[in-house]
């Protein structure tokens, strides 16, 4: 039993080190941190619904739609009157609702009445649907003043369902002044399930490929055949670059089986589902299909993101003393990939306030995640600005890779790369 | 001709100075051996001259050829292997010799010569054709220092190839390069062993805390120290110098 306690002792000694418990503790911080932030921008957009803005065309102008406009404005919604609900957007307005010619006559006749809601589309990420949110609550009222007042007016065919819901809504969905009949939250939800997988991609693929260059050049240093190759008559550049080289193409190499791995997985998961309603059909018509263009754009962004942990990863690899100082070190990097992975899987980076969203576009990585909203919804400033900030840091990086290696780093940096062996000392006997 | 010059050598790891001023030749086709205890500063002074640590001081000049000025000429003369180095141990043994000869040659012709010379050199046989992995210390340590020589540097530098290995390997190796040394490559070979390199070197150089205590050929330190190995010589060396420590 003793010595169990002292084998225990030991393992743990040489697992508890400060350099183990930093990561955890930085993991700690950053969902802390992550929650903080998150927290404050949802809060942000439910306040957001209180003072909502909407347009109201009403086409029917009609007794009733006008008592229906009064009774909006006395629950205290402004609704702002336009000659077109669908064009909410140019008057800075959050949704459009129309009511129809017949409205009126529809209602009395005792058929139920249409209103045409129109909704923008900002953002495929689960926080921005407010404004969506705001309109269907002010359908809702419309039904139930409608209904109200058909209730009070005690008409003789008193069909009860009739009488609750009076009013049907017909949803439809603005982007780029183009109109199609689908309701927002469908779009949204079809647009979530094809960009779902891409931020877990885009983190394993760059995880994959620090690890992989990182471990490579460690082992390396190990074995001496770095050494080795620095003495041998081959420019250091060339001994850099063709090792990023590699590594990049295994990583697209990767990405590529991952992305088909993927769209297996998804067809696999919705296929049982089948035909989606037309909601592709209404999808192209808005201009939100997920063409070759985007694909590629997001191949890019991808491809300049795994250049980027790449070419920390040879740092990385370059100083750390051996196989196991790899893993310590190449922690951090680890985090920080994690920050914009976290985030884009609950909220939309790009509909961040400036400060908050420079602050992460600070993170190289952000702009893979970021790539395809971008690419979507026409930031194609912040995409260029992102793969050129992007470029820099990789510039920059190869060139202080190129200034270690040139240096005496690899053999002083972080001690000793292999353990002193026993040897003979025989010489050394007695004087 | 000198191969290498090496003039007042110095390196400092930090605080603390691991080579101090070191200076000694070697000759075309010569073998000089580096001999000293562990933590002498050996492995350090063979890294400097492998242009692989840039000196504190002092400078080597490789067939005229500055380490400090112009380390990218300087290292075309030479082939280093590195102390306890291993390969890549997913190739086979002879693919390795492929690779490491096309880094040194400049024609297809010329890699397909070294890879020749080395098969029959080291001494593998059939097993090059196996994976490195495989290889015992012993076989791993032919096949690096094979591909060391391959190229026909004018200057091998081998830090501790003996090191480790068993007597009848360490005899192989020994021969190996006393036969190539007469094909006109000059070797500086570092070891803590020293009655073995008695017999592999020319010429040694005492080596203790940075400092080189003395250079000569193996029998005239022997009668100049009044020893019968290269042992007692270091032995005395160091002791003397103790004990002129001691006096001051
Ligand atoms: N990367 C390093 N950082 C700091 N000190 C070092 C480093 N490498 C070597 N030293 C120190 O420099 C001195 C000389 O080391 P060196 O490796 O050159 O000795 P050596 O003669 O090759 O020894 P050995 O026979 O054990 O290989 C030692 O005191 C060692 O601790
Ligand atoms: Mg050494």
């Amino acid at each position: 039993m003793r010595k169990f306690g002292i084998l225990v002792k030991k393992e743990l000694k040489e697992l508890l080190t400060v350099s183990s418990l930093i990561p955890i503790i930085l993991i700690m911080a950053i969902f802390y941190f992550l929650g903080n932030f998150i927290g404050e921008e949802i809060e942000n957009e439910v306040n957001a619904l209180e003072n909502i803005r909407f347009a109201l065309c009403d086409r029917d102008n009609s007794g009733l739609s006008r008592e229906v406009a009064d009774d909006l404005a006395a629950a205290g919604c402004d609704a702002v009157r336009v000659g077109d609900a669908s064009e909410f957007e140019k008057d800075g307005l959050g949704f459009g609702i129309e009511i129809p010619n017949g409205f009126e006559q529809s209602i009395l006749s005792g058929t139920p009445a249409k209103i045409k809601l129109y909704a923008g589309f900002e953002s495929s990420s689960m926080t921005s649907s407010v404004d969506s949110a705001a309109m269907t609550a002010v359908g809702e009222l419309i039904n139930a003043i409608v209904s109200e007042k058909l209730m009070s007016l005690s008409l003789p065919q008193s069909d009860r369902s009739f009488l609750t819901n009076p009013v049907r809504t017909d949803e439809y969905t603005v982007f780029n002044g183009n109109v199609a009949n689908v309701s927002a939250a469908e779009v949204q939800g079809k647009m979530m399930l094809q960009t779902l997988f891409l931020p877990i991609v885009l983190y394993l693929v760059i995880m994959l490929a620090s690890q992989m260059l990182a471990n490579s050049v460690a082992n390396e240093k190990t074995d001496k055949t770095l050494e080795t190759l620095l003495s041998a008559p081959v420019g250091r550049i060339s001994i850099l670059s063709a090792k990023m080289l590699a590594a990049g193409i295994v990583s697209l190499i990767y990405s590529v089986f991952y992305i088909i791995g993927y769209s297996w997985l998804m067809d696999g998961m919705y296929a049982p589902i089948g035909a989606d309603g037309g909601v592709s059909e209404a999808m192209s018509i808005l201009g939100l299909e997920f063409g070759v263009g985007v694909y590629a754009l997001f191949g890019l962004q991808l491809f300049l993101s795994i250049l980027c942990a790449l070419a920390l990863s040879l740092i990385i690899g370059i100083l750390a003393a051996d196989v196991k100082k790899v893993q310590s070190m190449i922690m951090p990097l680890m985090l920080v990939v994690m920050i914009p992975y976290f985030i884009s899987l609950v909220s939309d980076i790009l509909t961040f306030d400036t400060l908050p969203k420079l602050l992460i576009g600070a993170i190289p990585f952000t702009h893979s995640f970021t790539a395809v909203n971008a690419v979507m919804f026409g930031q194609m400033g912040w995409y260029w600005a992102g793969a050129a900030y992007q470029a820099v840091f990789v510039a920059v990086l190869m060139v202080a890779a190129l200034k270690i290696i040139r240096s005496d780093a690899i053999f002083t940096f972080g001690g000793r790369p292999t353990a002193k062996k026993k040897k003979s000392l025989a010489f050394c006997r007695k004087v | 001709m000198k191969i290498l010059e090496v003039d007042r050598l110095r390196k400092s790891y930090g605080e603390r100075e691991a080579v101090k001023g070191i200076s000694f030749d070697i000759e075309q086709g010569e073998i000089f051996a580096l001999i000293g205890p562990n933590g002498a500063g050996k492995t350090t002074t063979l890294r400097m001259i492998a242009t692989l640590l840039s000196p504190s001081g002092g400078d080597a000049l490789l067939c005229g050829e500055s380490i400090v000025k112009d380390p990218v000429h300087a290292r075309e003369n030479i082939t280093y292997l590195p102390d306890e180095a291993g390969a890549y141990k997913n190739m086979k043994g002879i693919d390795y010799l492929r690779f490491m000869a096309e880094l040194y040659a400049d024609s297809k012709k010329r890699t397909a010569e070294m890879v020749e010379y080395a098969s029959e050199v080291c001494g593998l046989g059939e097993r090059l054709n196996d994976k490195i992995s495989t290889y015992s210390k012993g076989m791993m340590r032919k096949l690096l220092i094979t591909r060391a020589v391959m190229p026909a540097p004018k200057l091998a530098i081998l830090d501790e190839p003996t090191s480790g290995l068993d007597v009848m390997n360490a005899l192989e190796i020994r021969d190996l390069v006393k036969r190539l040394a007469l094909g006109g490559t000059a070797f500086l070979i570092s070891s803590h062993n020293m009655l073995e390199i008695e017999y592999l070197s020319e010429r040694v150089a005492i080596i203790s805390e940075g400092v080189i205590h003395d250079v000569g050929k193996p029998s005239l330190l022997k009668e100049k120290y009044g020893a019968d190995n290269l042992e007692e010589v270091f032995a005395k060396i160091v002791g003397r110098n103790v004990w002129e420590g001691r006096a001051e």
